[in-house]
């Protein structure tokens, strides 16, 4: 390798100075700094100097030792110098490759469409069979407790009506082959409405409201009953716990300071993907409930009719909000349990 | 000691060797040494004079990023990113924000960003433990989730001076790193005190509060051993924020007008499609609430700070961007990035750092040359990492 001379600015350590230098590159004496006066400013061996990785066209920073920090412009021949005495680096070679530029922007979508559609659905399944039971179970005490002091309240059915309910599911869960401990509880809600949900530990509440609109029919309430024992045994609170948890780091790394109004465009799309999670996980505890309504020998028919009647309750949807809801429409899960049969 | 030594002598080591003569070195010699050190000729002193520099001078500030330069970069790495599962996202931060802080110069000087990517890799995964944790913990129990709303609370002033401090301290320019000197206690009064107590006075208060921020930020900030120092008026402060805030409410009732809805409308109705079309046009105002309202304020403010700003004896900065520059940028980057599903964001990166870098000029002062390092303890990345895990941003103009 031969010596090549190019003209920098030299900063000497310790202050804002700066010195136009002519820098020699040399293959046995290494590094010598001449000013424009020809007198040498510094020298140094190449293992003394530390050399800031190459990045497209910006200007080559080569800091010395204790002596201060020389910046040369990035030319082959001075790029070719401190390749050869200092580690080069691939990702720069990568980034001036138009054919690996242009891999990448392909690969980057559909990378990160498997990154969300698949990796992290999948580990969320992982995750929720590490979760310590005894964690489930203070999770849902916590939660029922601050649903209990805020928007539930005691329920108003009285207690022989709520033994009978209790006596029919326990016997509907007893034939169902589930190991889960069910405990079902009644509440009051005006901001729920009419509505259950189920508690991870197996914990299932159903509002007053809910069973004024359907409990004279038995066989809709049990239907409901069913996809909230679908969630439980599907542990989707924990998978979708972890689902949100991995989206957010996600988002918040693929696409961090976008500043504004971008920022605002990507928490939109996060809520978009988690509901796209859980929309996915709403389909699974429907499809649970139909197919241990079949197990049961009761007619799907029961969870369309519920579901038709919960839809009255609610406003019309339309495709744009769907985006921004938790649940599937009303609509198109009514369908579901009429027209598919189990294989 | 023999004289003669030192004429081989560089610069630093002439400085070097006057330094460790001690006072018991015979006066001659000391005054020898002196005579040398002051005629040599990389003596700062000698170079300004010996270079025909003004005393002071305008310069514009340039960036010399390219699209094409930076798309091949940003791309690379986002993919290394994310077949690495995040782990390589630390050396792509590094050479990402080298892109931007080796483009630019001032006076002929480039800056350079000197974080080292094992430096942030180690401050990421710390952050993102603690964001784990605080993320389950808060999904397990709304109990144990309030508590850890307070301690970021009381944490909140504390990862702001961290991550200032970092983003400070690996800026360099000349070889003079900045710094940041911002206390906690000082902090929490300006980042939590006072915003709570604006809520008191029904957030008029509000931009009285944002100056006290500008000027704990601002203020703090050293390159090397000067100081960066603010003359802020709180009179521009309200013009901009109450501007801001009447620009807002202008555009709502307007639209309300013109586009005939009202909030109430944004109730549920029996119609589907109507809601729909109306929670359209509400996102579209809102959008543009937020577009032109804080654009109107963020110009104002940028100009005010650049303008009231000085390091004593090495620079004065000017800024004159316009309202309508900033809504342009904003809403073409913003459009850019949904209509090309993302790919646009180098393209917008460069043209917004293009277009700062072109309002912005710096007044280069005598003193410039003769700015000295200062030497304080090395800065860990862990409060900026966990300051970004937690979404917690405090961007410097």
């Amino acid at each position: 390798m031969s010596s090549i001379e190019v003209t920098g600015k030299f900063y000497p350590t310790g202050r804002s100075q700066c010195l136009p230098v002519t820098v020699l590159m040399t293959a046995s004496e290494g590094l010598r700094i001449v000013n424009q006066s020809n007198e040498l400013v510094a020298k140094t061996d190449v293992s003394q100097i530390q050399v800031a990785e190459k990045l497209a066209s910006v200007p080559r920073e080569i800091s010395l030792y204790e002596q201060g920090l020389v910046v040369v412009d990035s030319t082959h021949a001075v790029d070719t110098w401190l390749a050869s005495n200092s580690l080069q680096n691939k990702v720069s070679r990568l980034e001036s490759s138009k054919f690996t530029v242009l891999l990448c922007a392909v690969l980057v979508p559909v990378f990160l469409f498997a990154f969300f559609k698949y990796l992290i659905p999948g580990s969320a399944i992982l995750f929720a069979d590490y979760v310590p039971e005894s964690l489930v179970s203070i999770a849902s005490k916590h939660t029922l407790s601050a649903l209990d002091n805020s928007i539930l309240s005691d329920t108003s059915i009285d207690e022989e009506t709520q033994n009978s309910y209790q006596d029919m599911w326990h016997d509907v869960i007893s034939k169902i082959d589930v190991p889960t401990q069910f405990d079902i509880q009644f509440r009051q809600s005006d901001t729920m409405g009419a509505n259950a949900f189920a508690l991870p530990n197996g914990t299932i509440v159903i509002t007053d409201e809910l069973v004024e609109l359907i409990g004279d029919n038995h066989d809709l309430l049990t239907a409901i009953l069913l996809h909230e024992i679908g969630h439980v045994e599907h542990k989707h609170s924990m998978r979708l716990i972890s689902e949100a948890l991995a989206t957010s780091i996600a988002v918040n790394y693929f696409f961090a300071d976008l500043g504004g109004l971008v920022e605002f465009f990507a928490g939109v799309s996060n809520t978009v993907v988690q509901n796209q999670f859980s929309q996915k996980l709403e389909w699974e505890a429907d499809n649970y409930a139909l197919s241990k309504l079949d197990e049961l020998g009761m007619d799907r028919e029961s969870f369309a009719k519920a579901m038709q009647k919960l839809a009255e309750t609610l406003p019309k949807e339309s495709k744009l909000t769907l985006l921004l809801q938790s649940h599937p429409s009303m609509q198109s899960r009514i369908d579901n349990a009429r027209d598919k049969h189990l294989d | 000691m023999d004289n003669k030594n030192y004429q081989n002598f560089s610069f630093n080591e002439l400085l070097n060797a006057r330094q460790s003569l001690s006072s018991e070195a015979s006066p001659q010699e000391i005054a020898d040494l002196e005579a040398i050190i002051n005629g040599h000729p990389n003596n700062p002193s000698n170079q300004i004079s010996s270079n025909t520099t003004p005393v002071s001078r305008t310069v514009p500030v340039q960036f010399f990023g390219k699209t094409g330069e930076f798309f091949s970069i940003w791309i690379v790495n986002l993919l290394l990113t994310i077949v690495t599962l995040g782990i390589y996202s630390a050396w792509a931060t590094v050479r990402n924000n080298r892109y931007f802080y080796s483009n630019t110069e001032i006076d002929g000087h480039r800056f350079a960003y000197l974080a080292e990517p094992i430096q942030i890799l180690k401050g990421r995964i710390i952050g993102l433990l603690l964001f784990g944790s605080y993320f389950l913990a808060a999904s397990f129990s709304p109990f144990a989730a309030v508590i850890i709303m307070l301690v970021l609370l009381v944490a909140y002033p504390l990862l702001i001076c961290m991550s200032l401090r970092f983003k400070m301290r690996m800026t360099a320019y000349r070889n003079v790193r900045f710094n940041f000197n911002g206390k906690y206690g000082r902090a929490f009064v300006v980042f939590i005190l006072l915003p709570v107590m604006s809520i008191f006075t029904l957030y008029l208060a509000l931009p009285w509060v944002m100056k006290k921020v500008d000027e704990f930020i601002y203020d703090n900030i050293t390159f090397g051993d000067k100081k960066l120092s603010t003359k802020l008026e709180t009179g521009e402060y309200f013009i901009a924020g109450l501007g801001a805030a009447f620009i807002g409410i202008a555009i709502f009732a307007l639209a309300s007008f013109g586009l005939g809805f009202s909030f109430a409308d944004l109730a549920p109705t029996e119609e589907g499609n109507a809601f729909t079309l109306t929670y359209a046009l509400f996102m579209l105002t809102y959008v543009a609430v937020i577009l032109i309202s804080s654009s109107f304020y963020a110009a104002r403010i940028r100009n005010h700070l650049f303008n009231n700003s000085v390091i004593d004896d090495v620079s004065e900065f000017t800024s004159e961007i316009s309202v309508a520059q900033l809504i342009w940028l904003r809403s073409s980057n913003f459009m850019a990035i949904v209509l090309s599903l993302g790919f646009a964001m180098p393209w917008v990166k460069i043209r917004t750092a293009r277009l700062y870098a072109s309002v912005t000029h710096v007044t280069v002062l005598a003193g410039a040359d003769s700015v000295l390092t200062k030497d304080s303890q090395s800065s860990s990345a862990i409060g900026e990492e966990v300051a970004n895990a937690f979404d917690i941003d405090v961007a410097i103009g």
